[in-house]
Parts: structure tokens; C-alpha cells; sequence
């Protein structure tokens, strides 16, 4: 039966249950598991409510639908595994908390009609998770960070502001901010070299939060706003993104090969793996006004299979763990398998840096899923005709098109074989390149 | 009672010529720009954001005028408690790598920036001038910004700037809009100052 919760009750619920978390913060076992058990009844909740849920803040009309609520479940999943980690491996920070705030203030952003306070509830998530993070021994990433989120929400208000003059009227000023303030809150302005920084600086597994709880949101804000605003999906955005993945992904790639410990790598590569998360992710949410749906969005991917590939020689072959399983996730996630684009960060720097043995288990368990996931996705390639989204995903030719997915899936998955192959065995990629 | 309070506030704010608050927020722009002491960046962030609530009180709504100055006063109470904590931690934030010099440079050259824009000619817009002008203290002052502390001054300075752009360009203002920009102000003030009280480690230049 579908539970029918009131929608800011259900918004601002995690953020009720943060105070308690922030007493227990002298006993920070019991601080993380409070957090990650209310993240995940919170989950269950939200996910067990009826679509298209609605209620008001102080005036303004909520509306909780389909793309509002995906995005909140992915960050309450954040939240749940980050917490459940450190549940384990506790460390005394605010953590707990904040990581509890972020989803009501996500939630909202998302839910409200006016892009001008979603952008300001995005800043105060943004600025807040700046306390998560435990003193680095430099915190020059946080600062960048902070100042990077700020300008980005405020140019993105500013925008909000001067397209809200005349909505139906293209402004110039009013779109390059919007693209602006978007590619520095997504890290892709320019190439987003503070969030290897944050990475370098910081704990990754909490740090890695922003890219989980808060692109996600931030990707479907402009979906929905560059929906509203036709004009803003057309001229030169799609192509502007487009260029900027590509270059970001390229960078990132770059500095990961050139990384002198994981750490870093780690943090480089998560950047590079969330801007194929873009590629990726748009078309599931079926953002038509920013990225052309057909089947070029899984050709795509190929670039990135090879300047994956060329990272590859970065993991020494004596060990390295921790990149070796970034690696074999992340050609995972290049083949767009459900769930796994927001997972490889996540463990990857787990696993930098805590213990590795007692993480086999759930490694084992994500892999299984993994595999689980590949196997109903091509199932369902190939059985069932495409749905109404589904024809939409794969652009107007119909089953012409969908042809052409199918054989970029072989094509990819074969190139994917190639590459786990050589990328597993660094020492032979470098004879062969050699 | 708080009417009475609030007229006598708007009627204090109107006798105000916009010259005074012109003068004001240049002197302010100006000493984020070249200063590092703490107590001379908060005096100017308090002096922006009074001489924003001034401008709104007479061209926008006075409670949008009361409901900055309160921002103002309570986020420069934030950072003057941050300052005190940093004193009594003996971190400093005076050390800057670009000379005192370079950065009295980059100030004029906003002045001039902004002078050229044909702002400051009569008949004078006081709003107009505000806003770009402190976009450009914000832009320098970044840039040259190497102290957490300073950054979160200047980043309550931008996030004042949007608010009074906000008021005076929407034709119905949001209070909620308001009211949320207020807690970001105070989120970035707390986020500020948790990063400023952070200890550098030995050898390591800050940030």
C-alpha cells in the first residue's frame, strides 16, 4: 500500500532528525547508524509515496515529481552509505548531522517552481557540507570548494533573476550566466580542478558526498529550468556542455595518470567518472532541452573507454588496489549499467583509506549486483519494444535507431573487454603501447 | 515599539544623501580590497551591507531594508567572533603572498573600471553603481584573497550584492527569497569561519 505523506514533512524530516544526530556526536558510532537508519526509512518512505506528491512552503507550490524524486533517493543512498561506512570506521566530525541536512535541502531545491530559491537552497547545502568535512592537513580544496559553490549558485541566481524579467523572451546575459553558474556548480568550469583538490585535502569518502547528493540535483534543476525556458536548451548549451565533459573528462584523466598516490587519483578520476555520469544520466532523465537523445550518447562513451585506457598505465603492477577496482568500475560504469556511475567513487575511496579485507564482502555484493543489473538491462534490450521514454531516449527513427544502440552496446561491451584486459595487466598495455 | 522603531529607521535612512553612501561603499570596496586585517573587513562588510539597507529603504521596500541590516549586523557579529577565536589561537591571516602595492593597483583599476561605465556621472544611480561596483571589489578581492577569512567576507559581500540586485530588479518580491538568502548568508559565514579557525600544519603555506 502507498504511504501518502505530507511532502514537507517528508522533505524536512532528515533535517529534524539531524538534531538529534548532532547531540549524539560524542558517541560517533551511534551518530552515523542514527543517520544511516533515518536516511534509509526516509528512503523508503519517499520511494513508497505516490508520484507527483504536493504541498507548499510558506506560499510557494512544491511538487515532488518522478525526476525530483530520483534525485532525492540518490542522495539519501549517498548519505545511508557514507554514514554506514563511517558507522564503522567512525571519525569525529560533524558529519552525521550535516550528511542529514543536505537531502531536505536537496529536496526542496527540487521540488520548488522558481530556480531563484532553488539556487539559494543549493547554496546552503553546498556551503554546509563544508563542516562535514574533518580538518585536512591543508584545507586548500575546501576553500576552493566553497568559493567555486558559491559564485556558481549566485551566478545561477543572478541568471534566475534576469530571465525571470521576461521568460519567453531570449536573454543573453541571462543564458550565459545560467551556463556559467551550471558548469561551476557541476565542476566543469574550469575543469573542476578543486574537486581533485578537495579530494587531495580531504577524507574522499565524505568528500565524495558533493558530487553524490548534489550534482545529481543539480543536473535536474537545469533539465527542468532549461525545459521551462526553451530558448535556453537551444543555440550553442548542448554543445557547450558537450565540450566541457569532454575537456573536464580529459583533464581529469590526465592528472589521474600523473598522480603520485591514490588518494589523488582517486579524486581525479572521480571527477572524470562524474562527467561521464553526465553523458550518461541526462538521457535517463529524458533532458531533451540539453543533450540531443539518440544513440551518439553511447558512441560517446568510446573516447572515454580510451583515455580510460591510457590511465591504466598509471596502476603500478604491483598492487594498487583500490585503482584497480576504480578501474573495473569504471568501465562498468562507461557501459551505463544501472547504479554503478555513483558507486565507484564511493568505494574506491573506501578502500584508500580503510582497511581492505573487511570490505570483500560488500565489494562482492556490489559486483554481484553489477553483473545482475547487465544482465536485465541486456534482457530487457532485448526483448521488450521500447516504452514511450524508452522511444524517446532513442530519438525519433524508431527501431532504426534502437538498431543502432544495440550493436554501440556490442560494440562498447567488446572495448570494454579489451580494455578490463589490458587495463588489469598495466605492465603488458605498456609493452604493447611501447 | 517596533513600527515607530522601524519609521524612525527609514526616516534616518532617507535624510541620507546618496553621495554619503556612494562615498561609504567606495571606502568600503576599497578597504576589502588592499586590507587584511580582520576587524578593517568586517567594519566594510558591515558598512556594505548598512549602506545596501539604506539604498533599499529608499528605492525598494523598508522591511527588505530592515531585514538586510539585521543580515548585516548579525553575520559581521558571526565573523568579529571568528576573528577574537583566531586571535586567541594566534592564527594569523596578514601574511599575504601579493604585495600591498600590486593590490592598491588592482583597486584603482576597478575604480577606473567603473568610473568608465559613466555610473558615478550625474545624475547619480546609486543602485546601479552599487551593485557593479561591489561585483568588482568581490572579483579583486578574490583574486587576491589567500585567508579563508577574507574569502568568507567576500563572499557575504557577493551574496549581499545579489540580494540588493534581487530587490530592486523583480518587480514582486519574494519574503521567502529573502528569508532563505539570509540563512545562506549564514551558512557561508559558519562555513567561513570553521575553515579560518582550521590550523595550518607545520611548513604548509595557508590555504
Amino acid at each position: 500500500m502507498a504511504l501518502k505523506p505530507a511532502l514537507l514533512t517528508l522533505l524536512t524530516l532528515p533535517a529534524l532528525i539531524a538534531g538529534l544526530a548532532y547531540f549524539l556526536r560524542s558517541w560517533p558510532r551511534a551518530s552515523h547508524a542514527l543517520a544511516c537508519a533515518a536516511a534509509v526509512a526516509v528512503a523508503l518512505v519517499a520511494r513508497s509515496s505516490p508520484p507527483g506528491l504536493s504541498g507548499d512552503l510558506i506560499g510557494r507550490p512544491l511538487l515532488f515529481d518522478q525526476p525530483a524524486r530520483q534525485a532525492f533517493l540518490i542522495t539519501l543512498a549517498a548519505v545511508a552509505a557514507s554514514n554506514l561506512a563511517l558507522a564503522i570506521y567512525p571519525q569525529t566530525s560533524l558529519f552525521a548531522p550535516v550528511s542529514l541536512v543536505l537531502p531536505s535541502l536537496v529536496g526542496l531545491a527540487l521540488s520548488l517552481d522558481n530556480l531563484t530559491l532553488a539556487c539559494l537552497f543549493l547554496l546552503i547545502a553546498a556551503v554546509l557540507l563544508v563542516m562535514a568535512w574533518g580538518a585536512g592537513p591543508r584545507p586548500r580544496g575546501h576553500l576552493q570548494y566553497l568559493v567555486a559553490m558559491c559564485i556558481g549558485a549566485l551566478i545561477l541566481a543572478y541568471s534566475a533573476s534576469l530571465i525571470d524579467e521576461a521568460p519567453k523572451v531570449p536573454n543573453r546575459f541571462g543564458s550565459i550566466g545560467f551556463e556559467v553558474g551550471a558548469g561551476l556548480l557541476l565542476a566543469l568550469l574550469p575543469f573542476g580542478f578543486w574537486e581533485t583538490n578537495l579530494s587531495r585535502d580531504s577524507d574522499p569518502l565524505t568528500a565524495s558526498l558533493a558530487g553524490l547528493g548534489l550534482k545529481p540535483a543539480v543536473i535536474t534543476i537545469i533539465w527542468r529550468f532549461s525545459s521551462r525556458y526553451p530558448w535556453l536548451g537551444g543555440g550553442l548549451l548542448p554543445q557547450i556542455l558537450q565540450a566541457a565533459v569532454f575537456v573536464t573528462l580529459g583533464y581529469a584523466m590526465l592528472r589521474a595518470a600523473t598522480a603520485p598516490n591514490t588518494r589523488i587519483f582517486v579524486g581525479a578520476a572521480a571527477q572524470g567518472q562524474f562527467a561521464l555520469v553526465l553523458l550518461t544520466l541526462l538521457p535517463a532523465l529524458g533532458a531533451s532541452a540539453l543533450l540531443p537523445l539518440t544513440s551518439q550518447w553511447l558512441l560517446a562513451r568510446i573516447p572515454a573507454v580510451l583515455l580510460l585506457a591510457l590511465t591504466a598505465s598509471a596502476m603500478r603492477p604491483g598492487g594498487k588496489l583500490p585503482a584497480r577496482l576504480l578501474f573495473v568500475f569504471g568501465v562498468l560504469a562507461l557501459l551505463g549499467l544501472p547504479g554503478t556511475p555513483l558507486f565507484p567513487v564511493y568505494f574506491a575511496g573506501l578502500l584508500t583509506l580503510r582497511g581492505q579485507s573487511a570490505l570483500l564482502l560488500p565489494l562482492f555484493a556490489l559486483c554481484a549486483g553489477s553483473a545482475i543489473g547487465a544482465g536485465q538491462l541486456l534482457l530487457r534490450m532485448n526483448s521488450s519494444p521500447p516504452t514511450a521514454t524508452g522511444a524517446e531516449a532513442y530519438g525519433p527513427e524508431g527501431s532504426g535507431e534502437q538498431e543502432a544502440t544495440t550493436a554501440a552496446l556490442v560494440g562498447a561491451v567488446v572495448l570494454a573487454a579489451i580494455v578490463l584486459y589490458l587495463g588489469l595487466q598495466p605492465a603488458r598495455l605498456v609493452a604493447y603501447l611501447s | 515599539m517596533p513600527t515607530s522603531l522601524l519609521a524612525n529607521l527609514i526616516r534616518l535612512a532617507n535624510s541620507l544623501s546618496a553621495q554619503a553612501v556612494i562615498i561609504a561603499v567606495i571606502i568600503a570596496g576599497v578597504t576589502m580590497m588592499i586590507t587584511m586585517s580582520e576587524p578593517l573587513l568586517i567594519l566594510a562588510l558591515l558598512t556594505a551591507y548598512l549602506a545596501g539597507a539604506v539604498l533599499l529603504a529608499s528605492l525598494a521596500a523598508p522591511e527588505l531594508a530592515f531585514v538586510v541590516a539585521l543580515l548585516g549586523i548579525f553575520s559581521a557579529l558571526m565573523m568579529n567572533f571568528t576573528a577574537a577565536e583566531r586571535r586567541s589561537l594566534h592564527i594569523s591571516s596578514r601574511r599575504n603572498r601579493i604585495p600591498a602595492s600590486f593590490r592598491l593597483l588592482l583597486a584603482a583599476l576597478a575604480l577606473w573600471v567603473v568610473w568608465s561605465l559613466g555610473l558615478l556621472r550625474q545624475p547619480l544611480q546609486p543602485m546601479s553603481f552599487t551593485t557593479v561596483w561591489e561585483l568588482a571589489v568581490a572579483a579583486v578581492a578574490l583574486a587576491t584573497a589567500t585567508d579563508a577569512f577574507k574569502a568568507g567576507i567576500v563572499l557575504l559581500l557577493l551574496l549581499s550584492d545579489t540580494l540588493l540586485y534581487y530587490a530592486t530588479s523583480t518587480a514582486e518580491v519574494s519574503l521567502l527569497v529573502i528569508g532563505v538568502a539570509g540563512l545562506a548568508s549564514f551558512a557561508i559565514s559558519l562555513a567561513a569561519s570553521h575553515l579560518a579557525l582550521l590550523q595550518p600544519s607545520k611548513g604548509e603555506p595557508w590555504p
